[in-house]
């Protein structure tokens, strides 16, 4: 029964080929994921996890790509024959593809680069979200109103790109307008107060409050207040409430322009309508 | 000698509920429905307890689950989770080879430590004084940390900390060939123990020492009890971090760098 096996298998090229393309198969996926997952290893300490990812999956689907050729090449296919005959193909499908090949290596270079990481909060054009995953072709970001928005590496490269989160503390800046009959000294006191009481505000860096020059009805002021980037949208809500509740409490007005709006009607003069004395009464005439 | 009763183990049935004041902030626990629920209230806050047999249900509660015969629980005074940053009153120079010994008053934050199933489980704790947060570092890495109010002093004055502050003896040597500005101090606690002695809190003693190789780097000495006459105290809670001897503490003494002023 063995010795039946053996001779039809020795006989017969086309299993000698499909046990081949077996062994290819078997050896080859392991290897290709092993080699991925080492180039991931390696390159999530200098690249970040998203990084190392993107890149052991450029290693993975380059090692595929060499199991699929070395398969066509048992059953026969000449590749170089099928390059060639594909040249004046591939120079279309190259036109073609440049898009994508320049996303494709844009990611790389934000790769390499790293202005930021998957989860870090970024400003690009009018879009302001969270980046989900930085892919091989474009990021996905997740808006703070929950929308997917897909930029294209090319973009990312070509336009200006903001990462909120890059450091751990961040400083909020206000501008504030108070009356010209306030004390410039008691007003920056009064901020600098504010700004030390929000709990979330640190001592330090102290927080900055800068007299910012004569307004065209306002005394202007600047405060800075340092907080880690946790705690942003919590000074930038409190904040503003504590200085105005302090300004209420010590009678600092704060000023704000006076607006009158009237029809056209109340433009016109207005009318005088003279009304003749009642005829007096002929003599004789009894009321 | 034993820690005052403040510390002791208490007993809970369901259905009761407890007040405990530590300071500025008042704790209440209430065991119901085999479960922990307990609020912490700063302040005037607390007026909202006077005269009631049971606590408001729209107090701040937080809940942990319990077993049905869970009844004991028991507070503990502990470090604040952060290092803090130390101040003396007015900045002191130490010239090379000084030494100087400082007390530092941190506020000691409440630890609820409560049966579950019963073995004693941490709940959570709550700061004695609503802390100031301030950062040591610069503004592109650093450690966010307390910033300790009362400034450190070189006497031990009762009077100058607050009931629940545990009193901490810093002493700072200058092994180095320059004189040694010390304007701030990052400190970390993780290694300090709690204990109490004639009603106060004290840590143990801890030695800095800078300036021998690397003026960046800070050794630290800690020592097993607390200092001078408080030697005797009780120990009333562990290190957070666990017991060393010997640490390093980097760029201890340094001031904020590279803070960039806005455009006028």
């Amino acid at each position: 029964m063995l010795d039946d096996l053996n001779a039809l298998f020795w006989s017969s090229p086309a299993l000698q080929k499909a046990s081949r393309v077996l062994v290819i198969l078997i050896t080859g996926v392991p290897i290709v994921l092993l080699i991925s997952r080492i180039t991931a290893g390696i390159l999530h300490r200098r690249l970040g996890q998203q990084g190392g990812d993107l890149l052991a999956r450029i290693v993975r689907y380059a090692g595929y790509l060499l199991i699929l050729i070395a398969i066509l090449e048992e059953f026969g296919f000449n590749l170089g024959a099928v390059l060639g005959a594909a040249g004046i193909a591939g120079v279309a499908i190259g036109f073609a593809s440049q898009t994508s090949l320049s996303n494709l290596i844009s990611g790389l270079f934000i790769v390499g680069e790293r202005p930021f990481e998957k989860g870090d909060i970024i400003e690009v054009g009018t879009f302001t979200g969270t980046v989900e995953e930085i892919g091989l072709m474009a990021l996905t970001l997740r808006t703070f109103d929950n929308r997917s928005v897909r930029i294209p590496n090319e973009t990312l490269v070509k336009t200006n790109v903001v990462t909120v989160t890059r450091y751990p503390i961040r400083r909020i800046d206000l501008t504030i307008g108070v009356s010209y009959n306030e004390a410039i000294d008691r007003v920056m006191k009064i901020l600098r107060e504010a700004a030390e009481d929000h709990p979330a505000v640190l001592d330090e860096p102290e927080p900055v409050i800068v007299f910012n020059g004569f307004g065209e009805s306002t005394l202007n002021f600047m405060i800075g207040a340092w907080t880690t980037k946790e705690d942003v949208i919590r000074v930038k809500n409190g904040l503003p409430r504590r200085i105005k509740e302090a300004f209420d409490r010590e009678g600092i007005e704060i000023p704000f322009p006076h607006r009158v709006l009237t029809g056209n009607r109340s433009m016109e003069p207005i009318p005088v309508v003279v009304v003749p004395d009642p005829k007096p009464p002929e003599n004789g005439d009894k009321p | 000698m034993a820690a005052t009763e403040r510390w002791h183990e208490r007993t809970l049935h369901d259905g009761e509920w407890l007040r405990a004041d530590f300071g500025n902030l008042t704790l209440v626990v209430l065991s119901i429905l085999e479960e922990w629920r307990v609020a912490a209230l700063y302040g005037d806050q607390r007026q909202i307890l006077d005269g009631l047999n049971m606590p408001p249900d729209d107090l701040p509660w937080q809940r942990w689950d319990r077993g049905e015969k869970d009844v004991k629980l028991q507070f503990r005074p502990t470090f604040p989770d952060r290092p803090v940053i130390v101040r003396p009153r007015s900045a002191l120079h130490l010239s090379p080879r000084a030494m100087a010994n400082f007390f530092v008053g941190i506020p000691a934050f409440i630890e609820l430590n409560a049966h579950s199933e019963g073995q004693y489980e941490r709940l959570n704790a709550w700061p004695s004084e609503p802390p100031s947060n301030t950062w040591h570092g610069t503004p592109i890495s650093g450690t966010l940390c307390y910033s300790v109010k009362t400034r450190a002093r070189r006497q031990f004055i009762p009077e100058d900390w607050q009931e629940l502050s545990i009193i901490s003896t810093i002493e700072i040597a200058n092994s180095g060939a320059h004189t040694l500005p010390f304007e701030r101090l990052f400190f970390e606690t993780g290694h300090l123990a709690v204990f109490e002695h004639l009603g106060r809190l004290w840590s143990n003693h801890a030695r800095i020492r800078t300036g021998e190789k690397d003026d960046s780097l800070s050794g630290v000495v800690f020592g097993q009890k607390p200092f001078g006459e408080a030697a005797n105290a009780v120990e009333l809670t562990p290190p957070r971090l666990g017991r060393v001897r010997r640490s390093m503490l980097k760029e201890a003494f340094s001031t904020f760098l590279g803070v960039s002023h806005p455009h006028l």
